[in-house]
This record gives C-alpha cells, sequence and structure tokens, in this order.
C-alpha cells in the first residue's frame, strides 16, 4: 500500500510568514474594531444604572400587529413554501432554477430537476443571485443626469430624441450584453430596424474564437454541445469545464457518472494540459501545466504522435504538416502525450480532446482536428444539439469601439453588461462627449455613472422572459416577486420605444408564433403556456445533424502560428468564481465564497508557482505592478504550487469602482492592461509594501492528519478495504446512544466531489448564514457552516488535489456536547447535534474541543448590518442569529421537521427515503452527497456508508461521526503512475 | 466623636452598607425570576383591538368551528388570522348595520386589512407549528384556553418552555381524539364535555375511542423547536 507514504499538505509555506499588518485591508462591510470599545468604570457604573431603570420601566411588550390579506390568494398560504420553475441565465448559457418562495419572496433557488441543463443541481451563481435582488444598492429610479425622475418623464424624453435622431438619420448605437432569449434578440432586431439602430453586443468572455474556429475547420458555426458521459477518455486543454461557469453543473453531472465507481460502465480518465491551476485541473487524474503560447506545439506534438506512432489515418497534406512538428521538449511531456495517445486510440469514438473557448484560434483548430481524428463526432460530440454562440468579443465590437473613437454617435444605448467597466480608460472620454447616452442597468455602476439617461432594470427574479441555451431547449422566467424598485424590464423599455405594448404580452405572442406552431400540440396555446411554466422548459424536436468535415488546409497555418513560441513571463486571465468576468462584484455571499483552488476570499491575486517566485525575488503578499501598453494593475502576489515557470494567473472582474459598497474597492481591474485574456512579455515592477491575502485555508488545518483517503482505481481492485484504517480497540466512557425512530446520517463521496463550492453558497443562503468582510476572514471568523478543504498531494511542482467537504459530522460521541456548561448543545434521538442558540453563552468551550473545527461563533451582530430590502430574503424557518451565539450545521434540521410533520399528517410515521434532502445536498451538480435514515437497512444512505470506501475522519477518536465519507479513486494511466514527481 | 461612634461607622460601612447591596441584589435576581416570567408578564395579555369581536358569540354561541376562520392551522405551522373576505362570507348579509361590522365593511371594500393586535406570541427562536399539534390530537382550548368564553381575546397560559415542556414530557396521557372538529363542535356545545377535556379525560380511559387515540410523548429534543 502506498498510503502512508503520502504526504499531505496544505498551504505552501511561504504563505505562513508574518504578516504585517497594513491599512490596505479594505473591505466594505463590517467596519468593527473589537480594540476600540473603552468603556471607564464610571461609564460602566451609568450604563448599568441605566439598563436597571430601564428593565424595571419595560414591563409590556411591543406592540405587534398582525395583517391578514383583505383576500387572500388561493396559491398562497402563510407560512408554505410556493416554488416557481424559472431560469437563470448569463452570458450564452442558462440553467433551470426552481425559485422557493415563502408568502411571496423569494428565499432559495433550486435547480429545476425537468430542466435537462440543471437535472436539479444548481450553480453558486444561481443561488447567489437571491444577494442581488434583495440588494439595498441597487438602482432604484429612472434618472436624468443623476436627478431622481419619473418613468413616463423618462420614458418621453428619450423616445423624443430617439425619433429625432432617426428622422435626421444620425448614428443610434446600440450596446448590450449577450442574452440567448430568442424573443429579446427579435426585439433587439426589430429596434435595430425600426430606429436605423446598430446593435452591438459584448461579453469579456465571448464565443468570438469558438466561432472562428468552427468558421475555420469546418465552414459552419454550428457550437455543438458534448456528452462527457460518453467519453472514456477526456483531454482537457485549458478547458475548464468544471469552472466558474453556468454550464458547469451539466458538465460535473455528466463527468461524475462515470466516476462513481456505481455502473458497470469503465472508469473515465481526465488528463488535463492548462496554465492556470483550474478546478478542473484539480480533479484531473493527469496534469500537466504548461505556458499559454507552449499549449499548440503540445497539441501539434498530440497530433504527430497519433498519426505517426499509433498510425491514426489522415490526409497527406496533414500530415506533411505534423512531419515538421518538433517533438516535445521533455520526456516526461513525451511520456506524458504518448499515454494520452494510447488511450485514445483504445476509446476510438469514446474520446474528447477539449480545448478552452477563451484558447487561440489555432489551438482550437487544432482541437477539431484531433476530435476527427478519434471520430468523437457523433458520438460524444454531438452533431445534432448546438450551444448558443454569438459574435460579442472585442473584435466584433471594433466598428463601434472605431465610431466611439471618432465621435460620430448621437445616441448611444448600454443595455446590462458594464462597458465602461472592460473598455480602456480612454473610451470614457468619449462616451462622455456622445449628445445623448442611455443606460437601462441594475446597480449605478461605471457606465451608469458617465451616462444621462439611467433606468434601472427588474431583477430576473422580478422578469418574464426566457432563454435558448442551446437549440431545441426553450427556457421560460418568470418572476417570483412585484418588482421591489421602480424597475422595468428591457422588453417594456424597447417596446415603448416601438409603441408595441407590453412585454408579457409580447413574449406570449412570441411563443405562440415560434414555439406553439412547431410542436402540433392538441392544447389550446392557454393550456400550453401554464403547462410550459409549470415545467419551466420546453424540448423542440431535434434538427438536422450537422456535418463536421475538418479542412485540414488550416493546419499549416495552426504549425506556423506554433513556431512563433514567446520568451517571458506570461499573464493569463480566467473568470473567477466569485465575480465571473464582474457582474457579480456586488454580491456580498459570492466575494466571501473561497476560490475552490486558492481559497482566497475578497481579491484577485497574481498567481505563480514556488519557482517563478523565487526566480523573481517574490513573496507571498508582495505588491507587484504589471505593465501593458495600455495600462498598468497592481496586485499581490499569490504563491500557488502547480503553476508552470514563467506563468502569472489572475482573475478577472474585481476592483469595480462603482455599482455598490461591496463591490468597490475588492481587488483590481484586470481589464485595464487591455482587451486580450492572454498576455506575453509582460512588463512587471515589484512594489514596496504587502497585500493582506484573505485565505480561508490555514486556520481551520488539521495538522496534517491524514484526512481524506484516497487509492488508485488498481489498488482499489487489490484492496477494497484499504480505507478502513487500522486503530486500537475504542472504548466509550459513555452510554451508547439508542435509536428507535430514525437515525439521520449522511455520506460523502469524494470521488464525486469536484470542489465546486456550490454547496456552500446553498448552506449560506439556507440557513441565513452572515457574510462577515475581508477584515474578519482574516482573523479566521468567516462563519461558513460548510467549509472545502482543499489539501495538496504529491510533488510540490505538480501536486494532485483533493477537496473534502467538512461540515459537522454529527458525532454520536460529540465532544462538544460534553463540554457546554449551559446545555446549549446537546444530542437528539435521531442521532443529530443540536444547537440551542437561546440557550448559547458563548464560552466557546464546544468549538475548542471540535476536533473538526467546524463550529463557527459570531463574534459581531453580524447581522445588525441589514439593510432593507436585504430581510426580506432571510429563510423565516431558521433564527438570525445575535452576537455571542455559537452556530454551526444542523443537517437542515427545519428541513427534517418539516418533512417529518408532512409525512405525519400523511399519517405516515416514517420519512420514506429520499424525501428529506439537504440544502447542500440539493445543490449538488455530481450528487457527491447523501442524507437519509441510516437506521432504514434500504434507504441509499445505510447501502453507501456500508460500501468498503467508505470510512470516518478521526475515527480513532472514537467520536462515531454521522458523516460517512467514501474514499477518492483515481484513474491514472499505468504508463505515467510513477513518473508525476519527475516533471519537477 | 467618640470610639464607639467609628467604630458603628466602620461597620455601617464594611457590613451594613455591602449587606443591604448585596440583598438589593439579590431581592432584584429574585424579583426578576420571579416577576419577569411569562407567567407574570404574559398571561392575561388582554389589548383592545381595532374591532371587537368576540371568540364568546362566534364561538360558544354560534358554535362556529375554530378552522371556519382560522383555516390553515390544521395544515400549515401558523393558525392565520382569517382574511376580510371570510368575515364577509357571513357579514355582507349579517348585521350590515352595526358600527363594528361597518369596519370589517369598510376594510373590504377599501382593499384595506384589518390591522389585529398579537396576543399569542412565541419568541423569534422558538419554531411552534400547528398542524402537528392539532394531528396528535391537542385541543385548541389546552393553549389558548377557554375561547369561546372570552369576549375580549386574552392569553390565558404562559406559553413559556417549561409549561410546554410539562406536556411534552407525560406519556400516554388520555386525550381527544385526532379529529379534533368532533371534539371542538361537541365541547362547545355541551359544558361538561368540555370540563372533561380539560380534566384530561380520565374518566374515559379504557374505553375504545381513547385507547385509538392515546398520545405518544411529545419530543423533548431541543432541535424539535429550537432551529
Amino acid at each position: 500500500m502506498e498510503k502512508k507514504s503520502k504526504t499531505y499538505w496544505k498551504i505552501p509555506e511561504t504563505v505562513t510568514v508574518s504578516r504585517p499588518e497594513t491599512s490596505s485591508a479594505l473591505h466594505p462591510i463590517s467596519e468593527m474594531n473589537d480594540t476600540d470599545f473603552n468603556l471607564s468604570r464610571r461609564s460602566f457604573m451609568k450604563l448599568l444604572g441605566a439598563s436597571m431603570a430601564l428593565m424595571s420601566a419595560s414591563c409590556r411588550r411591543p406592540l405587534q400587529k398582525i395583517i391578514p390579506y383583505v383576500k387572500q390568494p388561493k396559491a398562497i398560504v402563510p407560512g408554505k413554501a410556493v416554488y416557481y420553475a424559472s431560469t437563470f441565465a448569463i452570458n450564452n448559457q442558462a440553467q433551470g432554477i426552481l425559485v422557493k418562495t415563502i408568502e411571496g419572496r423569494p428565499v432559495k433557488i433550486e435547480g429545476n430537476p425537468d430542466h435537462p441543463r440543471s437535472q436539479g443541481a444548481s450553480s453558486a451563481f444561481a443561488q447567489a443571485s437571491l444577494y442581488e435582488l434583495y440588494d439595498p444598492q441597487r438602482k432604484r429610479d429612472p434618472t436624468i443626469q443623476g436627478n431622481p425622475t419619473d418613468w413616463k418623464q423618462w420614458l418621453t424624453e428619450t423616445g423624443t430624441f430617439l425619433s429625432e435622431a432617426r428622422r435626421q438619420k444620425k448614428k443610434i448605437r446600440l450596446l448590450t450584453e449577450t442574452t440567448t432569449s430568442p424573443t429579446l434578440r427579435n426585439l433587439y432586431a426589430k429596434f435595430e430596424k425600426a430606429y436605423g439602430v446598430q446593435w452591438f453586443e459584448f461579453e469579456p468572455l465571448s464565443q468570438e474564437r469558438v466561432r472562428a474556429a468552427h468558421q475555420a475547420s469546418f465552414g459552419h458555426t454550428h457550437i455543438p454541445i458534448v456528452h462527457l458521459d460518453k467519453a472514456n477518455i477526456i483531454v482537457s486543454l485549458n478547458q475548464d469545464f468544471l469552472g466558474p461557469t453556468a454550464d458547469a453543473l451539466t458538465h460535473a453531472r455528466n463527468w461524475t457518472q462515470n466516476r462513481k465507481l456505481s455502473s458497470d460502465h469503465p472508469m473515465n480518465r481526465l488528463y488535463v494540459i492548462e496554465s492556470g491551476f483550474s478546478l478542473t485541473g484539480a480533479n484531473a487524474d493527469h496534469r500537466l501545466s504548461k505556458k499559454p503560447s507552449e499549449l499548440l506545439k503540445t497539441a501539434l506534438s498530440l497530433a504527430k504522435i497519433l498519426v505517426q506512432e499509433f498510425q491514426v489515418p489522415t490526409s497527406r497534406a496533414a500530415k506533411e504538416v505534423l512531419n515538421k512538428v518538433t517533438d516535445p521538449a521533455t520526456s516526461f511531456e513525451k511520456q506524458f502525450l504518448m499515454a494520452i495517445a494510447s488511450d485514445v486510440t483504445q476509446n476510438m469514438g469514446s474520446s474528447l480532446i477539449w480545448v478552452g473557448e477563451q484558447e487561440s484560434k489555432e489551438l482550437q483548430c487544432v482541437g477539431h482536428y484531433l476530435n476527427s481524428l478519434l471520430k468523437a463526432y457523433g458520438t460524444v460530440i454531438d452533431q445534432r444539439v448546438f450551444q448558443a454562440s454569438y459574435d460579442n468579443g472585442f473584435g466584433s465590437i471594433e466598428p463601434l469601439l472605431q465610431e466611439l473613437k471618432s465621435d460620430q454617435i448621437d445616441v448611444f444605448i448600454t443595455i446590462g453588461g458594464n462597458p465602461v467597466y472592460y473598455l480602456n480608460s480612454e473610451y470614457e472620454n468619449h462616451i462622455k462627449k456622445i449628445p445623448h447616452t442611455i443606460r437601462l442597468c441594475l446597480f449605478e455602476d461605471e457606465t451608469a455613472k458617465i451616462s444621462t439617461y439611467v433606468a434601472p432594470l427588474s431583477h430576473a427574479l422580478e422578469s418574464w422572459g426566457d432563454a435558448e441555451p442551446e437549440t431545441g431547449l426553450l427556457s421560460l422566467i418568470q418572476p417570483t416577486i412585484q418588482p421591489l424598485h421602480d424597475s422595468k424590464l428591457t422588453g417594456d423599455i424597447l417596446l415603448n420605444w416601438l409603441q408595441k405594448g407590453d412585454w408579457h404580452d409580447h413574449l406570449r405572442d412570441q411563443w405562440e408564433q415560434h414555439v406553439y406552431s412547431n410542436l402540433q400540440s392538441v392544447a389550446s396555446f392557454d393550456v400550453f403556456w401554464q403547462e410550459a411554466l409549470r415545467a419551466g422548459v420546453v424540448l423542440l424536436p431535434p434538427t438536422q445533424p450537422q456535418s463536421f468535415v475538418f479542412q485540414d488546409a488550416i493546419l499549416k497555418n495552426c504549425f506556423q502560428t506554433s513556431e512563433k513560441a514567446s520568451q517571458g513571463l506570461e499573464l493569463m486571465i480566467q473568470p473567477s468564481f466569485s465575480t465571473y468576468d464582474g457582474r457579480f462584484a456586488p454580491n456580498g455571499w459570492l466575494q466571501e465564497l473561497p476560490d475552490p483552488v486558492t481559497k482566497v476570499t475578497w481579491d484577485n491575486v497574481l498567481a505563480m508557482s514556488p519557482k517563478t517566485a523565487e526566480k523573481f525575488g517574490l513573496r507571498q503578499e508582495n505588491k507587484l505592478e504589471l505593465r501593458s501598453a495600455s495600462g498598468a494593475v497592481e496586485l499581490p502576489v499569490f504563491i500557488q504550487p502547480g503553476l508552470a515557470e514563467g506563468v502569472i494567473t489572475t482573475t478577472m472582474g474585481y476592483g469595480r469602482t462603482a455599482g455598490s459598497e461591496i463591490a468597490k474597492n475588492v481587488g483590481s481591474n484586470i481589464f485595464t492592461l487591455g482587451p486580450q485574456l492572454y498576455f506575453t512579455a509582460l512588463e512587471f515592477k515589484k512594489l514596496r509594501g504587502t497585500h493582506r491575502i484573505a485565505g480561508t485555508q490555514g486556520h481551520d488545518s488539521m495538522a496534517g492528519r491524514p484526512l481524506v483517503l484516497e487509492a488508485t482505481l488498481e489498488e482499489f481492485k487489490k484492496h477494497p478495504d484499504f480505507a478502513q484504517h487500522a486503530h486500537p480497540p475504542l472504548q466509550s466512557l459513555y452510554e451508547e446512544h439508542v435509536y428507535a425512530g430514525h437515525r439521520w446520517g449522511m455520506t460523502i463521496d469524494l470521488n464525486a466531489c469536484i470542489g465546486c463550492s456550490g454547496c456552500v453558497v446553498a448552506c449560506d443562503v439556507e440557513n441565513n448564514v452572515p457574510i462577515v468582510g475581508k477584515k474578519q476572514v482574516l482573523k479566521g471568523r468567516e462563519m461558513h457552516w460548510l467549509r472545502l478543504d482543499r489539501y495538496y498531494e504529491g510533488h510540490k511542482d505538480n501536486p494532485r488535489v483533493v477537496s473534502q467537504p467538512m461540515l459537522c459530522q454529527h458525532c454520536e460521541n460529540a465532544p462538544c456536547e460534553s463540554v457546554c456548561p449551559v446545555l446549549a448543545t446537546t444530542h437528539s434521538e435521531e442521532g443529530l447535534n443540536e444547537m440551542t442558540y437561546n440557550r448559547c453563552v458563548g464560552t466557546r468551550y464546544c468549538s475548542n474541543n471540535c476536533p473538526y473545527k467546524v463550529r463557527r461563533f459570531n463574534f459581531f451582530d453580524f447581522n445588525a448590518d441589514l439593510e432593507h430590502p436585504q430581510e426580506l430574503g432571510k429563510n423565516p424557518s431558521v433564527t438570525v442569529r445575535m452576537r455571542g451565539i455559537m452556530e454551526k450545521c444542523t443537517f437542515c434540521v427545519h428541513r427534517i421537521n418539516d418533512v417529518k410533520i408532512d409525512e405525519k399528517l400523511k399519517g405516515n410515521d416514517r420519512v420514506p427515503d429520499g424525501k428529506m434532502v439537504t440544502a447542500c445536498q440539493q445543490s449538488c451538480p455530481s450528487q457527491a452527497i447523501v442524507f437519509g435514515d441510516l437506521n432504514d437497512p434500504h434507504s441509499q444512505v445505510s447501502k453507501l456508508s456500508k460500501q468498503s470506501r467508505g470510512y470516518h475522519v478521526l475515527e480513532e477518536y472514537d467520536t462515531k461521526p454521522s458523516i460517512t465519507y467514501l474514499a477518492k479513486i483515481r484513474n491514472p494511466h499505468p504508463l505515467l503512475k510513477n513518473l508525476e514527481g519527475e516533471h519537477a | 466623636m467618640s470610639t464607639l461612634g467609628k467604630k458603628l461607622d466602620r461597620l455601617l460601612i464594611k457590613v451594613v452598607v455591602p449587606l443591604v447591596i448585596a440583598g438589593a441584589l439579590v431581592g432584584l435576581m429574585l424579583g426578576y425570576v420571579v416577576f419577569y416570567s411569562n407567567q407574570f408578564t404574559d398571561t392575561g395579555y388582554r389589548p383592545q383591538q381595532p374591532i371587537a369581536f368576540s371568540h364568546r358569540l362566534h364561538s360558544g354561541d354560534l358554535k362556529i368551528s375554530c378552522f371556519y376562520c382560522h383555516s390553515a392551522a390544521e395544515k400549515t405551522a401558523t393558525a392565520t388570522v382569517p382574511p376580510t373576505q371570510v368575515c364577509m362570507n357571513c357579514h355582507s348579509v349579517v348585521k350590515r348595520d352595526s358600527p363594528e361590522i361597518k369596519k370589517v365593511i369598510q376594510s373590504f371594500e377599501a382593499n384595506k386589512p384589518i390591522e389585529w393586535i398579537r396576543v399569542h406570541k412565541l419568541s423569534d427562536f422558538v419554531q411552534f407549528k400547528h398542524q402537528v399539534h392539532i394531528q396528535a390530537g391537542v385541543s385548541c382550548f389546552e393553549c389558548h384556553g377557554p375561547v369561546d368564553q372570552m369576549d375580549v381575546i386574552r392569553q390565558e397560559k404562559p406559553l413559556s418552555m417549561g409549561w410546554c415542556l410539562d406536556c411534552h414530557r407525560k406519556k400516554n396521557i388520555l386525550t381527544q381524539p385526532s379529529r379534533l372538529e368532533d371534539v371542538i363542535e361537541r365541547a362547545s356545545k355541551d359544558e361538561t364535555f368540555y370540563e372533561e377535556i380539560k380534566g384530561g379525560l380520565k374518566k374515559h380511559q379504557g374505553t375504545p375511542w381513547v385507547q385509538e387515540h392515546q398520545r405518544k410523548k411529545g419530543s423533548t429534543n431541543c432541535s424539535s423547536c429550537h432551529y
């Protein structure tokens, strides 16, 4: 067994250097400082006396009113949740959601099980969009030059100068964010025609390159969707398919399907060749780090090996080009590519080479070439269903930028997105010079600041709409609450300008004409519409398959580009798990969500390998200035093992200067460097001073004990019980608990857990967990009940990663219970470790005695920062905790009680298996978390917990946790098993 | 001053004053424990409601079932105060000229809800569920007192945790059948029957309908109510 020789480590040593206190730890919320508390004896006495007097004076409780409806709507029963199917859409992606509303207020977002793209799971972004809805800093009224006005005046004035511009044939330009909504796109087109407008769309994470690559490779721009569940071998080239996108939900479900060792299907194998350290890389069986500029060469080398050494048939022209390709630089890389080649040739038709959407056109073309060699089209890659994609990059808006520069535009309308934040500052002055600027947005953001006519948009949860993330999949958006502020929908405003009525009617009309008519349904349209709203999704029959014949001629071009490898430091910019591309920067839940790999909150950082840092004399938290032709940016250094030498990676979407207090002054705006996502030969300068990075890993360290057990598939087959570790016989001082009814328990499959952190946000939203701000995170006071521990393993230059969700283990012999002086934490008859807030006096003994370090203490009244209307979004079933209270995971006891009561009312004594779903389990895209009754031998959780892979964390303490972890199994290639360490 | 005087002074400062202070503190604490319990602060709370609605009339004399107005009590956690519409089911015809009913009609016509004053209130950290108690056969009267005899609704029971547990800790005490409505119907018509319910129906011990509905012990887990 190799298990003993494995060394796990959590944080590179460089992180643990002492951190000098600096004033740069800016954060927007909870500017509370516990050292400011100065109270003299005299004032203490005064306060004491006053409070005594008040106490004796206040005999009566405050007057409280009950205000019933006058006419109660049928659907609303006070206290009872109603779910609405809707859609969460960003960029060209969309996923089906169910919005849980209580008394007309959305309080939780869950996945829609009927929706093929979410299959019941929901991403961190989708769930956190609830924060956006209730954000007190949302724009509330339409304004003209910053002065609040009413809609009537706003619409009249804008309508007047728009008609004037149309009459005089002046230039009207419309710049929108990308939407997949067929109805809205249609409306944009109508508006374009009616007013002589030119419509551009822009997203920093555009589909421009992926479209260009498809155009060059196949002569069309149909981007097929992939079925990871059909792939045995997956090779990712900078494709972070498990990363911060909405689509990751689908990919995670499909990818983990063949990794749970439960089906007869062989376990798949994932190779990742990448420049950053992505979540996909963290889940890889084999990972190779490469500079961005070297990837093209690597891809061509792989093609060469396939064609020359494995005799995969190809055209002569292609052979000629590949002959010229030089061999990989290192023997490790050669071995790595040989292993891939041997795997994929054995799995023709069930292998996939997947290149990131933001990679160069040439690299993507080579990817398409490889896939056509491997016959992936028609099997792993769908030929009939295509994902939505648009020309929405910097290349597509180039004509607009030229016009901006030459000040030719008369009316400039921006809808959604945040162009001023993404564009270089020089455009700011040009936009200011435009006679009429119209801005429709959710927040008073950078673009709104320099626009004259600014109007608030309704949030997606307040809106009607639709989305078509892939061909034939139509998803509906329906409002779940009346608009909280005086806002309108994009569609309503456009229709007003077009004088065509109401958006909701328009949406219905369009669906009747374009969707209903295609379905040959016998039901009336009204019935169809009701049913579509109920399900949230309508599937149209598949279209004709497209042909994907690779045009070999372009390979030559790709080869020529690959020869131009660059030297020097390279920078790669990735979307962020917290802000995506900046749009979620005002979202506190997401800002405080640790990045799954770096574990950094409230910041973007320059990640570089220890070797690169050493080479340039940099240390953790040093400030660094990066300079490109168009600007400079200042960011702290973060030492990230496993990156290629000479590569710096960072995330976009930080350094917002407007929008909301939370968004401001968090990190730096990387877009100031210019429009690309890759930079070569970047200038940099070390600055004086340091910038403190608030990481969540470090304060919760479990002192290097082997908590995550793992083995390779081969080892597991030889020793299926490898996870059972030897320890002396355990004897308890306490009496055993007897569980007559239910005995709640959970299993977490570490093989399925990808570390996406969706469960963390689900738990935050469900349990009213407060955000605490950067300053408190630096002190280790984050409040997440569920955290993801990330451990590195193996060689420090190319570590493997394991993620472990860590939450209250609900121990049978709970160490916390025996030390509580006030019996605030007790054991229930159903195996729950209960936390009674109103009894807790805050001694924190329990937290001290907890070996899992999962208890969280309210050092401040974090909920006191709530501003109207944030309190509307709190879950009414869970107490909002105050200062001085200990809290922790409850196994969603409020859900347990609700389900039990539901069953009791039906006359059932027990809760049937599968009825009780915790919030984390519900959100998990890979279904790694299973909850249920351990007393029921037929429940899924009892079966799973008896698997040979099952083990308890720190079992030797005899705490008897209710959570069983299923050990991680990797599937390495036999050729590479022992080589990874040599990669150094 | 004499030495005795000095000694007395010292005694006064060193013994009597601290004793008095300590006594006062102990008194305050005891007072707090005794007089700040729900028994003293909450029971008997009887605020004046915006409309002089009489439970005695509706529930007692007219024998309208509790669930006619508090319709969600059987199904959800909250019993709910009826929407004006429910009042109007009868009062669109009945006693339209009464000044109190005029307030109801006004609320209905102006679409302006009646702002009742809350009487029974638990702390925010307690999660009480009506439906499950009704399912278990607990009578409305057990917690709300003889509502059918109240002209102005008042809090009868302390609704404190100790009071809840008094009931939850008892096992197999005899109580009403789960079809509570039957019992209420009967109790509201039959005074002696009502008294019997109040007394725990000891007399009915052993009778078949009581055996069928013997109550299980209520949960005493903290997390049944606090989360």
